[in-house]
C-alpha cells in the first residue's frame, strides 16, 4: 500500500476513535440531567468527525490506494496535490473542531476568524481531493512500475 | 473503469466539492453572521453531501468492481445501473431545489424516485454478489 494511503486510512482511524469518544461523551454527559448541556454543541463536531474525518478519508485514502493508476512516472498523478488535500483536510476539521463549539462556549473575535479559516482549509482541501482524483477516474489502466 | 463508473464517480466527486463548499459558507455565515440565506441551503449540504457524494460513488465503484457475470467480464446489461444513476440525479434535483424553495409534493417525488433507484441498482448488483469462481490451474508436472 502507497505510503500516502497509509496516511489517510490511519488518521481516518484515528477520527473515528475520536468520534466515538465525543460520542461517549455526549451520551454520558446526558446522565445528569443538565439545564443546558454545553456538550450539546458538540453534536455538528461529532457528525463531521464521523463523516469527514473517518468515512470520507478512508474513501479518499483507499481510491488513492485502488483507483486506476494515472500513469507509468507517476501512478498516483501528482503526489503534491496529495499531501496538500492530506495537510488541509486535518488541520481544517481539526482546527474547526476545536473552534465551532467554542462560538458556543466563549465566542471571541479570535474564534471568529479561526472558524473562517478552518471553513477555508476545509473547502480548499476538498478541491484539493477533486483535482488529486479526478484524471484517476478514467478507462485505461497503465500498470505502474 | 467502465463508461458508467467513471460518469458516477465523477458525479460524486462534484457532488462533494459542491456540496462542500456550500458548508463551508455555512462555516463562514455561522461565524461572522453574513449571508444568512444560506442557512436555506443547509439540508442541500446534507443530501448533496450523503446521496451525492456517497451514494453516486458507491453506485459507480459497485459497477465497475463487483465480481464479473462471465469470463468475457460481463458486467451485466448497463441499463440497470444507468437508469438507477438517472432516478438517482432527478431524485437529488428535486431534493435540493426542495431544501432551498420548499413545496409540499417534493418529499414524495424524490422518496419515490429515489426507491425506485435502490430498486434498479439492488437488481443489478444482486447476480454478481456471488463467490469469486476460480478454475484450478492445470497441474504441470504429475
Ligand atoms: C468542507 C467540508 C464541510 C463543511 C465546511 C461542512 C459544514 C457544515 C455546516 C456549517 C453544517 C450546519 C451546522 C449547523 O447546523 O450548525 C453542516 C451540517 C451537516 N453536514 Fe457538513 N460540512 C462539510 C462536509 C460534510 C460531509 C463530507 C458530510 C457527509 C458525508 C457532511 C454531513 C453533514 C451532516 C449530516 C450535517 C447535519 C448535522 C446536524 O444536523 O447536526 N458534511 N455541515
Ligand atoms: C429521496 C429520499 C429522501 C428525502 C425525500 C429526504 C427528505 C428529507 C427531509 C425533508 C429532511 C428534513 C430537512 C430539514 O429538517 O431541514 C431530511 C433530513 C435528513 N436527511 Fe433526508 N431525504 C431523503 C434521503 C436521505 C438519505 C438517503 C439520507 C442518508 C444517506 C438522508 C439523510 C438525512 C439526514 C441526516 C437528515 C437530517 C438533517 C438535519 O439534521 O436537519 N436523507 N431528509
Amino acid at each position: 500500500m502507497p505510503t500516502l494511503a497509509r496516511y489517510y486510512i490511519r488518521t481516518a482511524f484515528v477520527w473515528l476513535v475520536l468520534a466515538f469518544a465525543i460520542g461517549i461523551a455526549m451520551l454520558t454527559s446526558q446522565l445528569w440531567a443538565l439545564k443546558s448541556n454545553p456538550l450539546a454543541a458538540l453534536q455538528i463536531v461529532f457528525y463531521h468527525a464521523l463523516m469527514v474525518g473517518w468515512v470520507t478519508q478512508l474513501i479518499v485514502g483507499v481510491a488513492i490506494w485502488l483507483f486506476p493508476v494515472h500513469s507509468r512516472e507517476q501512478p498516483r498523478g501528482n503526489e503534491k496535490i496529495a499531501w496538500a488535500a492530506y495537510a488541509t483536510f486535518n488541520l481544517g476539521l481539526g482546527l474547526r473542531s476545536v473552534v465551532e463549539p467554542m462560538l458556543q462556549w466563549a465566542p471571541s473575535s479570535l474564534v471568529k476568524w479561526a472558524v473562517v479559516s478552518a471553513a477555508c482549509l476545509q473547502v480548499a482541501a476538498l478541491w484539493f481531493v477533486l483535482l488529486m482524483l479526478w484524471p484517476r477516474v478514467k478507462a485505461k489502466v497503465a500498470k505502474a512500475k | 473503469m467502465p463508461k458508467f463508473s467513471i460518469f458516477s464517480i465523477r458525479a460524486s466527486l462534484l457532488y462533494l466539492v459542491i456540496g462542500g463548499s456550500v458548508g463551508g459558507i455555512m462555516l463562514v455565515s455561522k461565524a461572522i453572521g453574513v449571508w444568512p440565506w444560506i442557512w436555506y441551503w443547509r439540508t442541500a449540504h446534507i443530501h448533496a453531501m450523503l446521496v451525492g457524494w456517497l451514494l453516486n460513488l458507491i453506485f459507480g465503484v459497485a459497477f465497475w468492481i463487483l465480481p464479473r457475470l462471465d469470463a468475457h467480464g460481463w458486467r451485466g446489461s448497463p441499463w440497470l445501473v444507468w437508469s438507477a444513476s438517472g432516478l438517482l440525479q432527478a431524485a437529488l434535483a428535486v431534493l435540493v431545489w426542495a431544501s432551498i424553495r420548499p413545496w409540499s409534493a417534493a418529499i414524495a417525488i424524490a422518496s419515490s424516485l429515489e426507491c425506485l433507484a435502490a430498486i434498479a441498482i439492488a437488481w443489478h448488483c444482486w447476480p454478481r454478489l456471488q463467490p469469486l469462481i476460480i478454475e484450478p490451474r492445470p497441474a504441470q508436472n504429475k
